[in-house]
């Protein structure tokens, strides 16, 4: 099944980032984007939405699934 | 799903500052192979016999630019306010040129990672908008 993920970024205008992740399960989100944080500069929150623990469920799956990783997204 | 994040920009990569730097409209002086440095004088009118020098990594002009600080591992800007003839302050050019450089910084890391950028907006408020995706 065709998956898109979307990293959407904000640059104000005095050069700090906000990012947000939208379309990875688990802790992929985490790890698709700690590398550019490392290299933009310093994190200076993280927030994970509702769904925290839940990972993607797809039309087929009846059954949802939960990470216990404290990475989830 | 989703996380949302904050982040401090830090000038740390030279290749994207001196990209940043050509996109807000400066010509930064690239010391050659095998030059680590360049030197810089910076003169004060009133003290012109003094002629402080302080060497950089990146210089714009003749009394300006950026040195690395190997303590807080970023790029420091170096200037002289009473030489500054630009006609932005310099509070405003580092500001524009820090979103230019987290710009570059953005690109380059998103294509390492395979995504594309999908969309990129320059808004009213001088915000940039920029939105990447990847198909699985």
């Amino acid at each position: 099944m065709s998956n898109a993920q979307r990293i959407k970024f904000t640059i104000k205008q005095d050069g700090n980032v906000t990012e947000e992740v939208i379309g990875s399960s688990g802790d992929t989100c985490v790890s698709l984007t700690k590398d550019l944080e490392d290299r933009l500069g310093k994190l200076e929150n993280r927030v994970y939405n509702s769904d925290y623990y839940k990972t993607l469920s797809t039309v087929d799956d009846s059954v949802e699934e939960y990470t216990h990783d404290s990475e989830g997204c | 799903m989703s996380h949302f994040s904050t982040i401090r920009t830090k000038i740390k990569e030279k290749p994207q500052l001196l990209e940043a730097l050509e996109r807000i409209g400066e010509r930064p002086n690239v010391p050659f192979s095998g030059m680590k440095v360049v030197e810089l004088v910076i003169t004060d009118p009133d003290h012109a016999e003094d002629h402080p020098t302080k060497e950089v990594d990146v210089a714009i002009g003749v009394d300006s630019g950026f040195k690395w600080n190997q303590y807080t591992e970023t790029y420091e800007f170096i200037a002289d306010k009473q030489t500054w003839d630009k006609n932005i302050p310099i509070e405003r050019f580092l500001e524009k040129l820090t979103q230019q450089y987290a710009r570059m910084v953005i690109h380059s890391s998103i294509e390492e990672k395979g995504f594309v950028v999908e969309e990129e907006w320059e808004m009213d408020d001088n915000t940039i908008e920029l939105t990447a995706v990847k198909w699985n």
